[in-house]
């Protein structure tokens, strides 16, 4: 590979001058949502035009597209959760929790329940009407949340494990998975077979669902911030080391008893986002410093996305298709790959 | 990238904390905070960077047996960083009943906390009338007394000048390194408190450069049996000092004290690492606070510790200045300090 990078040879970027806090493809890959700290959205359609979407109140702290890429929910800071709107164009209020931040929600695979997190307590509601179905409290404040990927199971991570709970089944308690210490972010295999936490400290804990046994993930240089699902769930990849760190989830024992596998090429410096493709073998990863490669599995060259970046990466996503990657960094710039077929 | 200084508010209830929060956050100053204030806490100012936290303390498993941290303060810092455009410094208010070393600790543990903010000062509102009554009541008192980098003593107003000179004695036995500052209803300078650099013993140093001296000779002022130490430029000049028991205040046995150590010879940078990582491994959880400038031989720069129980951290500075007096000053704080051992074991770490 020359000194040249993916960006500059089939790529375009602009600067939103904000704070990226998350980006989503919608309508199919054809448009990008940038989501801004300051409030707002920028909305990039496919011919490189670019829509200002202004929305009232506080500061957008999180967001998750529906599963049919037609909308996208936004949690803020002053409590409120918002969907945009391909159709209206507009981004208009859906449910609050007054005084809380909400910096976690999800969508369930059907689009039809929504869940956010108000500190302790989880609530979930229609995506069609904002009608709360249910009210989910925990012990401590949540860390993450996510919907299992076909079914209605949620898990939330919070301090001491997490809580498995059936969504939308009025009256039904969670079951318990519980591991000392404070879980933060959490992820389904795809398979609905394993659970995966990311933790305070510098490790990953994972349970399998079966019979609830524990697996510990650990031997990370720091604190793991990312991670995706690649090879069509059979490897987990992760951020917090100076390489990706993918782990197998093949087979009854998924990761347990076996060692992980490493891809790119960092130079020492620490992954701080991963973004596997959706459908190959090849993850996408952000470094400390700003630079972004993509890996692939057993190959020992990275291809360039960014090259001296400068500003550290925010957001990381692939469309659906796995044919555009997005990035998006501190300093306010997105930037869009269209790999070559 | 610059690092958000961060200032920890801590004080009983009553003490003035509210009343000095409120002013910070109205006073034109030309600096923005953002506040992070306990859940219970009544704060009449409607402003969209105050956060209500929930205090909620997450014991880590890195294998250190008293290191706990602030969970929800983590997250808060880590959130508010996507908008470190909208403010200047940021304060966390902690309730008056409050170990100070979660949240202390918090800026040792975390990666992104420490690589996004530095922990500025604690900053603990006193009550000059209450105080001498909080610290004979509870263990928490002292804590915040014995954490703090800035003491705001406060409605000295209300007590005789003769009393007011008493608590200072008493805070000095507890914390013979902390700035007190007197005010009345908290009316103090925001300036003087905030973005201070006080929880770096070096800043404060490179300051007021004979701050430790200073306050030594302070104490000394209340405590003639002690040694006054000699400033000159003796090449084995060596300097200690204990605030503990002796300083003519009654205190119970397991209270808390501090000692200032002073040595001019150099000090053999690995010997000195190795002495002090075993002592607070060994004796961190009584440790609170360990604070230090070392001139290790054969480096030309100072070496600046932080410690917070068994949480350290340290590094290389700037080089001393020609002709400067390369002292290594060594400051515990803690209960059942043991002084001769603590002596003897930094004397050691001389170079051969």
């Amino acid at each position: 590979m020359s000194g040249g990078s993916l960006l500059e040879a089939c790529g375009h970027s602009l600067d939103v001058d904000d704070y990226v806090v998350a980006l989503a493809f919608l309508d199919r890959g054809r448009r990008l949502v940038a989501v801004l700290a300051e409030g707002g959205l920028r909305v990039m359609g496919p011919d490189a035009s670019v829509e200002e979407i202004e929305v009232d109140g506080g500061s957008l702290l999180s967001a998750v597209a529906t599963p049919d890429g037609r909308s996208l929910f936004l949690g803020s800071d002053d409590g409120r959760v918002l969907r945009y709107d391909l159709g209206t164009r507009e981004a208009t209020p859906v449910a609050s929790a007054p005084g809380a931040w909400i910096e976690h929600l999800d969508c369930d695979a059907r689009g039809g329940l929504l869940a956010f997190a108000a500190g302790k307590v989880v609530r979930v509601v229609q995506t069609a009407d904002g009608k709360e179905v249910r009210r989910l409290e925990h012990p401590s404040s949540v860390g993450g949340l996510a919907f299992e990927g076909k079914g209605r199971r949620l898990a939330v991570a919070h301090y001491g494990g997490v809580s498995l709970w059936w969504a939308a089944v009025a009256d039904r308690p969670p079951q318990h998975l519980a591991w000392k210490g404070s879980h933060l972010g959490v992820t389904w295999s795809p398979d609905s077979r394993f659970l995966v936490t990311s933790m305070q400290e510098a490790a990953l804990h994972g349970w399998r669902l079966e019979d609830s046994a524990d697996m510990r993930m650990a031997g990370y240089p720091s604190k793991i911030k990312s991670f995706s699902w690649m090879a069509g769930g059979r490897l987990l990849a992760t951020s917090g080391a100076d390489q990706v760190i993918a782990w197998p989830f093949t087979g009854r024992q998924g990761p347990m008893g076996k060692s992980p596998e490493q891809l790119g090429w960092t130079d020492g410096r620490l992954v701080t986002l991963v973004a596997a493709h959706p459908k190959g073998e090849v993850c996408a990863f952000a470094i400390a410093d700003g630079d972004i490669h993509l890996g692939q599995r057993g190959k020992a060259q990275d291809a360039i996305v960014r090259r001296n970046g400068g500003a550290e990466v925010t957001a990381l996503v692939w469309s659906p298709d796995g044919r555009r990657l997005a990035f998006a960094d501190e300093a306010g710039e997105v930037g869009i790959v269209d790999l070559p077929a | 990238m610059s690092q958000i200084p961060v200032t920890v508010l801590t004080g009983f209830l009553g003490a003035g904390k509210t009343t000095l929060l409120n002013r910070i956050l109205t006073e034109k100053h030309g600096r923005k905070y953002a506040v992070v204030v306990n859940e219970f806490g009544e704060i009449g100012i409607d402003n969209d960077l105050v956060v209500n936290a929930d205090e909620e303390v997450f014991e880590m498993n890195n294998g250190c047996i008293c290191c706990t941290v602030r969970g929800d303060l983590i997250r808060i810092l880590g959130t508010l960083m996507k908008r470190r455009g909208r403010f200047d410094g940021i304060l966390v208010e902690t309730t008056g009943l409050a170990d100070p070393s979660p949240v202390a600790q918090t800026f040792f543990v975390d990666d992104d906390v420490r690589a996004r903010t530095r922990l500025d000062a604690i900053v603990t509102v006193a009550d000059a009338l209450n105080l001498p009554q909080q610290l004979e009541r509870t263990p928490e008192a002292e804590e915040q007394v014995a954490f703090a980098d800035i003491i705001l003593l406060n409605k000295t107003d209300m007590v005789s000048p003769e009393a007011l000179d008493a608590v200072e004695r008493q805070i000095r036995a507890i914390n013979a390194e902390a700035r007190i500052v007197r005010t009345e209803r908290c009316q103090v300078p925001v300036d003087e408190l905030l973005d201070r650099g006080a929880f770096d013993l070096d800043r404060i140093l490179r300051q007021t450069p004979d701050f430790l001296e200073r306050e030594e000779e302070a104490h000394d002022h209340h405590d003639h049996d002690h040694d006054h130490h000699d400033h000159g430029h003796d090449e084995h000049d060596h300097g200690e000092d204990h605030h503990g028991g002796p300083a003519g205040v009654t205190r119970h046995d397991a209270s808390v004290s501090s000692i200032s150590l002073r040595e001019s010879r150099p000090l053999d940078g690995e010997k000195t690492m190795q002495w002090l990582q075993t002592l607070l491994a060994d004796k961190g959880q009584d440790i609170l606070r360990t604070k230090g400038i070392l001139a290790f031989k054969g480096e030309n720069r100072r070496f600046v510790l932080q410690a917070v129980h068994m949480a350290t951290e340290g590094d290389l500075r700037e080089p001393w200045k020609p002709g400067e007096n390369r002292d290594s000053r060594l400051v515990f704080i803690g209960r059942n300090l043991p002084v001769d051992e603590l002596r003897r074991g930094f004397t050691a770490c001389v170079a051969a």
